[in-house]
């Protein structure tokens, strides 16, 4: 504060009107209005904690999906097992002789 | 001594936030009784007589509505101002909306059989600066408080602060001197 504004400052403090004081109702009417309103939380819950629920959801939702679909572990099959070796012997006969007649060409 | 007294002071105060923040409604009458002169004092400087008390309530209601939110309760008194500025803004906006009462309360200011003493200059002067200019006189000349915490409670920078504090003076001086007084 410059020496300039000192009376002024000093002029404004002594005669700035002070406030009427509180009605004595006011502080039971602000207790009542509090009483009426929420209790506040204890402590804010924090914003990425919340941010990581809907991520977790939609990656635990996708591996279940993945499983149920593509990912199936693979197994032996059950029965059936001379079709298929009969299969195998025809078509690597068939190959065999296929190529015999292509290096002849 | 002073400096032992404002520290117990100020520790009990974090005390009393702390239990407010887990609801604790006695303790948040205690931090009202503590507070609610210097509230309505602020009030009173920055919007006059009127609604004070609605103005007051509002404030209060405010605080414990948020005060789980407030992180560091040493920062207690400057969050309180900085409530009582927001409040005292909304009541600006709600004021500027209804013209007519504002005309009423000028011509009530205008009439010099109320202009008798000091006090009703101060008053009219403070009325006649922008709620800005009017908000660092109060605070700085009257309410004493650091710069650094006024630009903290008007969300401005130091600077800000300080050329509003430059304007306001000369504006409340030339208002004076127009009055007759000359300081």
């Amino acid at each position: 504060m410059t020496i300039e504004d000192e009376p002024l400052v000093n002029f404004l403090k002594v005669h700035c009107p002070t406030a009427p004081p509180s009605p004595p109702h006011l502080e039971e009417s602000i207790m009542k209005a509090i009483s009426a309103s929420e209790v506040p939380q204890a402590r804010r819950r924090k914003p990425w904690w919340w941010l990581s629920l809907p991520t977790a959801a939609v990656l635990v939702g996708g591996y279940c999906w993945f499983l149920g679909n593509c990912g199936k572990s693979p197994q032996m099959a059950s029965g059936g097992g001379e079709e298929i070796e009969a299969f195998m012997m025809e078509v690597w006969n068939l190959s065999t002789t296929s190529s015999e007649f292509s290096y002849a060409k | 001594m002073n400096v032992l007294t404002d520290a117990v002071f100020e520790t009990d105060c974090i005390q009393l936030v702390r239990k407010c923040q887990q609801g604790d409604k006695q303790s948040f009458r205690l931090l009202y009784q503590r507070y609610h002169q210097q509230v309505r004092s602020i009030l009173y400087r920055l919007c006059g007589s009127e609604f004070l008390d609605d103005l007051q309530q509002e404030v209060f209601l405010r605080v414990w509505k948020s005060i789980h939110q407030l992180r560091n309760p040493q920062y207690f008194s400057t969050w309180l101002y900085r409530i009582c500025w927001n409040v005292a803004c909304d009541e600006n906006i709600r004021r500027q909306k209804q013209r007519h009462q504002v005309e009423n309360r000028e011509k009530e200011l205008d009439n010099p059989l109320l202009l008798l003493h000091y006090e009703e200059l101060v008053a009219k002067g403070l009325q006649q600066l922008s709620l800005e200019h009017r908000a660092v006189i109060i605070l700085h000349d009257l309410e004493d408080l650091p710069q650094k915490e006024i630009a903290q409670i008007l969300s401005i920078p130091v600077g800000t602060v300080k050329s509003r504090l430059f304007k306001a003076r000369k504006k409340l001086r030339e208002f004076l001197e127009k009055e007759g007084i000359t300081l």
